[in-house]
């Protein structure tokens, strides 16, 4: 763990820190990797992944529209909306 | 007015014993009264309250009677509440009006309940002791120096403190059961896909699943009667049948369950927390369990492939939480980027920060193997682990946590230290089953609780035992400062 | 001597009603963000559940592609940041797609080729950006968020722009068949990315660009043409062609690299946890099978053999759902020879399509109106010519063509009587000429037939008319 990844993962995850934090952050990072790293060893050949902790198949639903949609309640947060669109700085593309 | 029970509450209510909105005031009271100290609520939602009051009494008047009516209630602040303040413990949320309610919250709500405020938790419930809540860290009823436990620390605490009877909670590495063992009451996890994680705001998908405190296991049985069931809205959410789970723990049927203590469950326990709950096996061995010892071999590794499953998928989860469309945006936002950066930067804290960057990591090109798929594999090994287990035994018990509860801020800076105090709590929530806490005694006035680990969608004789406990214990009954 | 190598993704909009995980309407036009329901949105809490029918029409399309059908299949969280794709990750499938291992046989200048389909998946839409309507913000609209799409992924079989555009004709033409899509390209429901390399013929495949976003068949063709010239040209001053993502600018006719650029993209696919495995079983596969329509192949061996239609016309009718429809329904009521309906469609009503840019299936002309034209030909009521001016008359917005024949006073004389009664009077003018006829002079029959036409000003049947004059010239 050190400077370089952690600007590539706060990069990824549009994370900025403060760089008085960022020593700290590698150490604990570091342990945490230390600890996470345990798994390494277990013995795993032959072991399915597992991503579910129940063993079910997906439901599927009807295709049918439900007109439920209130614009206004969902940007209750006017300060993000103008004339119905969310806005964001400029994005020059 | 001092009730003792959820169960005393229903009976008074529909017996008009008491009137909602009479009910409803005196625990607004109370909470009033005790919250200064304590910091249970982030939002106190009196006014609902009051007015749901009244429109239950209404239909008690006319013997209209609701599987829950007029029962008040506390509602984790991670359910999002319809047209009401849900922060998820975090300044990202602090603006946060819901436009929409979780089926747990319109469960409850339509079972009669009565909403008394939205619970303070550890942010984005990654914590295991409430302090990394932007409302600042909850007390324990018990000792106001210590920690209730996370991240369902302000549900555990109210319902400890008797300001609220019941309370909801979620628990995605022992986020109920943890707080409810060093709070000194019930909190049960459901089997994953039980209830419903519709609107409950997500940590880790796969491992995230509400449950309920009380003080005791009938009033845990009540409860989860109501909130459980399939949810056409959630894809994970089981169809397995929901059973009166009251009923099945006051019916006749002796069992003998036959009662598994994991070696390395016991091992590492301090003399104190041992004796307790040596003692309390001795309360199961009269009440007819037969006792067995039994092997979960892969305990220790719980805690790590937990690390990894539960950021990787959280790095995923809070991705939504950009400043676009809701929640913290930050003032210097001048391009894109910073908008996110800053949005993001200034919204989480430094632990929602600290799990998302490792989960980014083990997702991440060339780390994909060693850490989040090999973590998959791990869980595959633990979950045998438990079906082996269960082959053999009905039920396994151990404490729910290695001790009592610690002061506030002693491991505030030691992430491993906190990671390692839920060494048994994350390996059932891998392997998607139920538990619960159950309170079994006191290390230095401070409570111990006992966890009790059933096999999927078998919470039924997990209450039932802790109800078989129960009826030759009080520890249930200990109120802190009586 | 440089081959190129081209590889197609096409993105192709499925015509469910609803969102893949959602329940909002996914019809076109509706005002900003007011089909995006709290699940497009990714409001706190919310989750996905799959729509049947999206799943349905992906396994529809793996039948008509000879592809296999995953029994099991994984949704997959594609994680990156855009203000169009509300969740931070877009839901896709990555490790097992729904439909893999499929082809598709395209014929070029009637030679067959075959072209691969590595996998086609499932997967939702983003949003849209737009950049061009406040002064210092991008306004985000979300109503095409979790619009369900299906995206193909072709093997790197094709050698030159027109197989590409044959190859995506063909597709387009099936989606269009299985009435899985609309196809609509305007609308963005047709998409295309572009893989371009150039190798030396026998050589490892050199490095790609990628082309994002095309949207008609005539840029696929133009920005390939464009691409295939660019690193040919970079190749030979001996640089190498960097792996990048480039745009295709009509205006100009070329490729740009994206300013944007994808820097590194690390996309940390893994298993969405809020889905579960999508399980198909066999009896599901075997029904769908039973509900396919009849594919562009089909339909060309229908035409050929059952109509007699040119291998030509066969094709091309068949690689164009809009047309091929058109075409089935004019022939329904007409009782011409189908290559004679099928020459009047492809020449004179395609080429107004063109002319005005307008697609066949929304033109004012209906395929009633082509088998009435094919029948007053038929019956000589009309003549070919003839047609063709009442098509344009039809295009410019008079739908009634008996109307137009009676306004134009355009209607041909067929009655043998009425052609009998002129012919004579001109033969018995012209004595002259009928004797040098008589006596062996052939050509003077068009000038009999001319001075025939001038006095009915035209509307003489010509074929009758013929027959007529031999008769009487015989006498």
């Amino acid at each position: 763990m050190d400077r370089k990844t952690i600007d590539k993962l706060t990069h990824l995850s549009k994370l900025s820190i403060p760089e008085n934090d960022v020593d700290e952050l590698i150490i604990n990072l570091e342990n945490i990797l230390k600890l996470i790293g345990e798994i390494d060893a277990a013995p795993t050949d032959g072991m399915e992944p597992m991503a579910h902790p129940l063993d079910f198949n997906q439901p599927l639903r009807e295709d049918k529209p439900v007109k439920d949609i209130n614009r206004s309640e969902n940007q209750n947060d006017t300060s993000k909306t103008k004339d119905g669109y969310y806005i964001v700085p400029k994005i020059i593309d | 007015m001092n009730f003792k029970s959820v169960k005393e509450i229903l009976t008074a209510i529909k017996n008009k014993d008491v009137s909602v909105i009479e009910l409803t005031s005196n625990y607004l009271d109370k909470i009033k009264e005790r919250d200064d100290e304590l910091n249970c609520f982030i939002t106190l939602t009196e006014e609902l309250a009051l007015n749901k009051a009244r429109k239950i009494d209404e239909e008690i008047a006319k013997n209209k009677v609701r599987a829950l009516s007029g029962l008040p209630i506390a509602q984790k602040d991670i359910f999002c509440t319809k047209n009401i303040k849900t922060s998820c413990g975090s300044k990202m949320l602090d603006n946060f009006v819901s436009p929409y309610n979780a089926t747990v919250i319109e469960k409850l709500n339509n079972a009669g309940t009565i909403m008394l405020g939205k619970t303070n938790m550890d942010e984005f419930a990654m914590g295991s002791s409430n302090e990394t809540s932007f409302y600042g860290p909850v007390k324990n009823p018990w000792d106001t120096e210590y920690v209730p436990g996370g991240s369902s620390g302000g549900s555990a605490s109210a319902v400890a403190a008797r300001i609220s009877p019941c309370s909801t909670g979620t628990d995605t590495g022992g986020s109920i059961r943890q707080p409810a063992s060093l709070c000194g009451i019930c909190g049960l996890k459901p089997t994953y896909g039980r209830v419903s994680r519709y609107g409950m705001i997500a940590f880790a998908s796969s491992l995230d699943q509400a449950g309920i405190f009380t003080t005791d296991a009938l009033d845990a049985a009540i409860l989860l009667k109501e909130m459980s069931g399939y949810d056409e809205k959630d894809s994970t959410s089981s169809s397995v049948e929901v059973p009166d789970y009251h009923s099945y723990c006051l019916s006749d049927t002796n069992h003998k369950y036959t009662v598994g203590i994991p070696e390395e469950f016991v091992k590492d326990l301090n003399d104190d927390v041992k004796k307790v709950f040596y003692d309390s096996v001795k309360v199961l061995e009269k009440v007819g369990c037969k006792i067995k010892t039994i092997n979960l071999k892969y305990t220790s590794l719980g805690v790590s492939a937990y690390q990894v499953v539960a950021p990787a998928e959280c790095s995923s989860n809070l991705s939504r939480f950009d400043g676009v469309r809701y929640g913290h945006r930050s003032d210097n936002s001048s391009d894109l980027e910073n908008l996110y950066r800053e949005s993001r930067s200034e919204g989480f804290g430094k632990e929602v920060k600290r799990r998302i960057l490792v989960g980014t990591y083990a997702l991440s090109a060339g780390y994909y193997d060693a850490y989040y798929l090999k973590a998959q594999k791990v869980r595959n090994l633990i979950a045998n682990d438990f079906k082996d287990a269960f082959d053999q035994v009905d039920l396994i018990i151990g404490p729910t946590t290695p001790d009592k509860a610690f002061k506030i801020g002693e491991k505030m800076n030691d992430p491993i230290a906190m990671y390692l105090s839920d060494v048994y709590t994350v390996s059932t929530n891998l392997a998607g089953l139920p538990a619960m806490s159950i309170p079994m005694g006191f290390k230095e006035n401070m409570p111990l609780g006992l966890q009790i680990i059933g096999n999927h969608f078998d919470e039924k004789n997990i209450l039932k035992i802790s109800h078989l406990y129960q009826q030759e214990t009080d520890w249930h009954k200990r109120e802190p400062g009586k | 001597m440089w081959e190129t190598v081209i590889g197609l993704e096409i993105h192709v909009q499925l015509s469910t009603e609803s969102k893949l995980f959602s329940s909002a309407s996914t019809d076109f036009g509706a005002d900003q963000n007011t089909q995006a329901s709290v699940i497009d949105l990714a409001m706190p809490g919310v989750l996905p559940v799959l729509n049947k029918n999206a799943v349905d029409m992906a396994v529809k399309f793996g039948l008509a592609v000879d592809a296999k059908i995953a029994r099991k299949s994984i949704f997959a969280r594609k994680n990156y940041f855009y203000p169009d794709l509300p969740k931070g990750y877009q839901i896709s499938q990555y490790e097992l797609p729904i439909v893999f291992d499929g082809k598709l046989d395209i014929y070029i200048d009637g030679t067959k080729k075959s072209v691969g389909i590595t996998r086609a998946h499932l997967e939702e839409d983003a949003g849209k950006s737009i950049h061009d309507l406040y002064e210092d913000e991008s306004a985000i609209d979300l109503n095409r968020a979790g619009t369900p799409l299906i995206e193909i992924v072709s093997e790197p079989d094709m050698r030159s722009s027109r197989e590409a555009v044959t190859y995506l004709k063909k597709i387009h033409s099936i989606v269009k068949s299985l009435g899985i899509s609309d196809g609509n390209m305007q609308e963005g429901s047709f998409r295309c990315d572009a893989n371009i390399s150039l190798r030396k013929p026998g050589d490892e495949f050199g490095t790609r660009a990628e082309i994002k976003n095309i949207n008609s068949f005539k840029f696929v063709e133009s920005a390939i043409n464009y691409e295939a010239i660019r690193q040919r040209d970079i190749l030979e001053s001996g640089e190498s062609v960097i792996q990048e993502t480039r745009l295709y600018d009509p205006k100009k006719d070329e490729t740009r690299p994206m300013r944007s650029k994808e820097e590194a993209n690390d996309y940390r696919y893994f298993p969405d946890p809020d889905l579960l495995p999508v399980e198909i079983s066999q009896e599901k596969i075997d029904k769908i099978k039973l509900t396919l329509p009849e594919l562009p192949d089909d339909k060309k061996d229908r035409y050929k053999n059952n109509y007699g239609l040119k291998e030509d016309d066969a094709e091309i009718l068949s690689l164009n759902s809009n047309l091929s429809t058109f075409f089935d329904e004019s022939i329904k009521e007409s009782d011409s020879n189908p290559q004679l309906v099928a020459n009047f469609i492809l020449s004179e009503l395609v080429g107004l399509c063109n002319k005005h840019n307008i697609d066949i299936s929304v033109a004012t002309i209906k395929p009633s109106h082509i088998s009435q034209l094919m029948n007053y030909i038929d019956q000589g009521k009309i003549s070919s010519k003839q047609a063709k001016d009442i098509l344009n008359e039809l295009w410019a917005g008079k739908l009634d063509i008996d109307e137009i024949i009676r306004s134009k006073n355009i209607e041909q004389v067929s009655d043998t009587e009425i052609l009998m009664k002129e012919a004579q009077k001109i033969l018995e003018k012209h004595p002259k000429e009928v004797q040098d006829y008589k006596n062996g002079k052939d050509k003077l029959m068009g000038f009999f037939v001319g001075q025939i036409m001038k006095e009915m000003k035209g509307k003489a049947n010509p074929k009758v008319l013929n027959e007529v004059l031999n008769k009487l010239l015989k006498e």
